[in-house]
C-alpha cells in the first residue's frame, strides 16, 4: 500500500515537472511572439562550443555619453565635480565631448527617480530605441525605472537595461559615460545559439574564416542582430545577420561562394 | 522456489512483497552481493551513458527539429524514464536506480534545453535551484541511490552559488556575505548531510541505504573545520548572522539526535563535532600565537572521537577521529617546519615524527576497530 502511495507521489512529482515546463515554454514562446524587436550592430566571436552546440557571442558598442540621461536621472555633487567630457562612440571610436556648461547636482523630484551620488554606479535604467536613418536602432535617451517621464514617445521602444557609470582615461583626458547591457552578468555580452541547419559550422568558421586570422576579412562583414526585448528586462537575440543575410543562408553562401562581401575599404 | 513462482503468489495477493522480499531473501534469490555490486554498477554506467548521449543530442545540433518537438521529446524521455523506473523497480531494482538516474538527470536537460532554446542567461543558482525542487524529493519515493548522490551535491553547489550569485535576486549575499560567514554556512549544510546520513542508519525502509552519505558528509566537515582550527585562517565575523550560524549548528546536533545512540554518548559527538568550527573560529580571530592550542585541540577532539568511537562501536567515528588526530599531527609538524630552519635534518626528522604518528595512530586505530568488529559480533 505505501509503496503504492510511494509510486502515486512520484508521479505526482513527474507531473508538476512536466506541467513547469510546458507552461513556462508556452509564455516564453508567446512573450517572444509579441516582444518589440530591435535591431542593432554588433561584433561578432568565433562560435565554438562542443556541449551547448554552436552559438555567436555578439558584443555591442552600447556606450553613452552621461548627457543622454533623461530628466530624471540625477546626479550628486561628487559625480559632477569630475565630470568635464562626454565621450560618444563614433565610427569605431571615442569621440569627446565637454561637458555643456558644468553639471550642476540636482535633487530628485519623483520618490522614485534615481540619484547618481558616486562614480562607477551600477544600476539599472529604463533605455528608449528608436529605428534610425541607418536602419539601426539607437538609444535616443534613458530614464530611471518607472519615474514620472518613464514612457515611450511615439515611434520608440523601451526596455530596461544595466547601465554602469565608468570613468575612463582616453589621451590624458577623463571621460565619463554610461556603458549599457542587457544583462547583468555577462556585461556588454551576449552568447546566442546559433541553428547553422547545414550542420558542419565549425569547419567553415575555422577553415575559411579563422584560418589565418591576418587575412580575416572582418571589415567586409557587418554583423547586426535582431533583438527581441522582454517585458522582464532579458533581451534575447533572434536573428544574427551577416550583411544582412539571415546567419544560415549566409554560412551557406560563405561555403558555396556566393555570399556579398562588402567592398574592401582603402 | 524460483524467483519467477514467488513473484507470481504476490500477483495473486497471497503474499504481501515484504513477505515476498523475505521468502526471496531466505532462497538467496537476489543474488550475491558481489553480483548485485556488478550489476548496481553496470545499471549506473548504463543510465550515465545513455543520459550523457542523450544530453549531447539535446543539447548539441537538433537543427532540423522545431524547438517545441525537441522540448516535446525530452518531456516524453522524462516521463517514460519514471514510467520504466516505477514498473521496475521491484522485479530489478538496481536496474531501476539506472533508470531513475536517467529520469532524474532528464529534469536537468529539460532545464538546460528550455534555457537554450529561448536564449536564457540566468546565473547558475536559478537553475541549479529549480533542479534541486524537482528532484530533492524523488529519492524519499523510490530507493534511488545515485540520486540522492546528486541532490546532496547539488544542496552544495546550490549553496555556493547562491552566496556567489551578488547580481541577481535568488542571492544570500545581503545575509552572508564573507568568508567566515560562507564557511560557517557551509559547515551547517554539511553537518546537516551528515544528521540525516545518521538518522537513515536507523531507518527501516529503503532510506536506510542513504546511510554510507555519512562517510563524505563528515569528512567534508571535518576538513572545513581543520581551517580555522588548525592553520588558524577564516576567523569570525562580528555578525549577528555569524553568531545564528555558529549556534545553529550544536543546536541543531542537539536537537537531532539519533534515536539508536545513547544521550551521553550523542552528547560527547556533539560537543566535539559542534564546538571544533567555532573554538577554530575564535582562536583564529584572537590571532597569532593561537596554532599550538588550535592544533591540541584537534588531537584532544580527535582522540575523544576515536573513544567515543569505541564506546559506541562506531567504526566510522573511530575512523573520523584517527583522521582529526592524523590532521592535528601534519599540521603540527607544518607549524614546527615553519618556524625552524628548513635544513634537511630538520626535515628528515619532521618526517620520522609524522611517519611515527601515523604508525602509532594506526596500531592504535587497528586494535580499537578490531574490539569494535569483535563486540558487535
Amino acid at each position: 500500500m505505501k509503496r503504492n502511495v510511494n509510486i502515486i507521489l512520484l508521479f505526482v512529482v513527474v507531473a508538476a515537472q512536466l506541467l513547469w515546463l510546458a507552461i513556462n515554454y508556452h509564455q516564453r514562446r508567446i512573450e517572444l511572439q509579441t516582444a518589440p524587436t530591435i535591431c542593432l550592430r554588433c561584433n561578432e566571436n568565433d562560435p565554438r562550443d562542443i556541449l551547448r552546440g554552436d552559438f555567436i557571442r555578439l558584443n555591442f558598442n552600447l556606450t553613452l555619453p552621461l548627457k543622454s540621461a533623461g530628466t530624471s536621472i540625477f546626479w550628486g555633487k561628487s559625480l559632477c565635480e569630475q565630470v568635464n567630457t562626454f565621450s560618444v562612440w563614433e565610427n569605431g571610436k571615442y569621440v569627446e565631448y565637454k561637458v555643456e556648461n558644468p553639471l550642476q547636482p540636482r535633487q530628485a523630484q519623483a520618490p522614485n527617480a534615481l540619484e547618481i551620488t558616486s562614480q562607477y554606479a551600477s544600476i539599472r535604467v529604463a533605455a528608449f530605441w528608436k529605428k534610425a536613418e541607418d536602419g539601426f536602432h539607437h538609444i535616443v535617451r534613458i530614464e530611471a525605472p518607472d519615474s514620472s517621464a518613464d514612457t515611450p514617445a511615439p515611434g520608440e521602444l523601451r526596455c530596461l537595461m544595466w547601465a554602469d557609470i565608468n570613468n575612463t582615461r582616453t589621451d590624458n583626458q577623463r571621460t565619463t559615460c554610461f556603458n549599457l547591457s542587457f544583462s547583468r552578468a555577462n556585461r556588454n555580452t551576449m552568447l546566442y545559439f546559433v541553428e547553422e541547419k547545414t550542420g558542419d559550422l565549425m569547419r567553415i568558421w575555422t577553415e575559411e574564416l579563422h584560418k589565418n586570422y591576418a587575412d580575416f576579412p572582418a571589415n567586409r562583414i557587418r554583423f547586426t542582430v535582431d533583438i527581441a526585448l522582454r517585458p522582464s528586462a532579458a533581451a534575447v537575440p533572434t536573428m544574427l545577420y551577416l550583411n544582412g543575410i539571415p546567419y544560415p543562408q549566409a554560412v551557406e553562401q560563405i561555403r558555396n561562394g556566393t555570399f556579398p562581401w562588402l567592398p574592401d575599404e582603402p | 522456489m524460483k524467483r519467477k513462482e514467488i513473484e507470481q503468489l504476490e500477483a495473486a495477493g497471497i503474499i504481501s512483497a515484504e513477505q515476498a522480499s523475505a521468502i526471496a531473501e531466505h532462497f538467496h534469490l537476489n543474488g550475491t552481493a558481489g553480483r548485485q555490486w556488478l550489476v548496481w554498477s553496470m545499471s549506473s554506467l548504463a543510465g550515465v551513458l545513455i543520459l550523457g548521449g542523450i544530453i549531447m543530442l539535446i543539447s548539441a545540433n537538433w537543427e532540423a527539429i522545431p524547438d517545441g518537438v525537441k522540448m516535446a521529446v525530452a518531456m516524453a524521455l522524462l516521463l517514460g524514464a519514471w514510467v520504466a523506473c516505477a514498473n521496475i523497480h521491484r522485479t530489478y531494482p538496481l536496474v531501476a536506480e539506472g533508470v531513475g538516474l536517467i529520469g532524474g538527470g532528464m529534469w536537468l536537460a529539460c532545464i538546460a534545453l528550455y534555457g537554450q532554446i529561448f536564449q536564457l542567461q540566468n546565473p547558475l543558482a536559478e537553475g541549479c535551484l529549480l533542479f534541486f525542487a524537482g528532484v530533492c524529493v524523488l529519492p524519499f519515493l523510490m530507493k534511488q541511490r545515485l540520486l540522492m548522490l546528486g541532490v546532496a551535491i547539488t544542496s552544495v553547489v546550490l549553496l555556493c552559488a547562491l552566496l556567489d550569485n551578488a547580481e541577481s535576486w535568488l542571492t544570500l549575499r545581503p545575509w552572508v556575505n564573507n568568508s567566515e560567514e560562507v564557511a560557517s554556512a557551509l559547515a551547517l549544510l554539511f553537518l546537516a548531510w551528515w544528521l540525516f546520513a545518521e538518522h537513515c542508519r536507523g531507518a527501516q525502509s529503503f532510506l536506510r541505504e542513504y546511510r554510507r552519505l555519512s562517510i563524505p558528509a563528515l569528512l567534508a566537515y571535518l576538513i572545513l573545520l581543520q581551517i580555522p582550527l588548525l592553520y588558524g585562517e577564516v576567523g569570525f565575523a562580528e555578525s549577528r548572522m555569524q553568531l545564528g550560524l555558529t549556534l545553529a549548528g550544536p543546536l541543531m546536533l542537539l536537537v537531532a539526535k539519533p534515536r539508536r545512540i545513547a544521550w551521553g554518548q550523542w552528547l560527547c559527538v556533539a560537543t566535539m563535532l559542534g564546538l571544533a568550527l567555532p573554538l577554530g573560529q575564535l582562536l583564529s580571530e584572537i590571532g597569532e600565537g593561537m596554532e599550538p592550542i588550535g592544533i591540541a585541540a584537534g588531537l584532544l577532539l580527535g582522540g575523544g572521537l576515536m573513544a567515543v568511537g569505541h564506546r559506541a562501536l562506531r567504526l566510522e567515528w573511530l575512523n573520523f577521529g584517527t583522521f582529526m588526530v592524523l590532521s592535528a599531527g601534519i599540521a603540527l609538524v607544518a607549524n614546527v617546519l615553519d618556524s625552524l630552519t628548513q635544513s634537511g635534518v630538520v626535515l628528515i626528522v619532521a618526517g620520522c615524527v609524522l611517519l611515527g604518528l601515523v604508525l602509532c595512530l594506526e596500531r592504535q586505530r587497528r586494535k580499537l576497530a578490531h574490539a569494535i568488529r569483535k563486540k558487535s559480533c
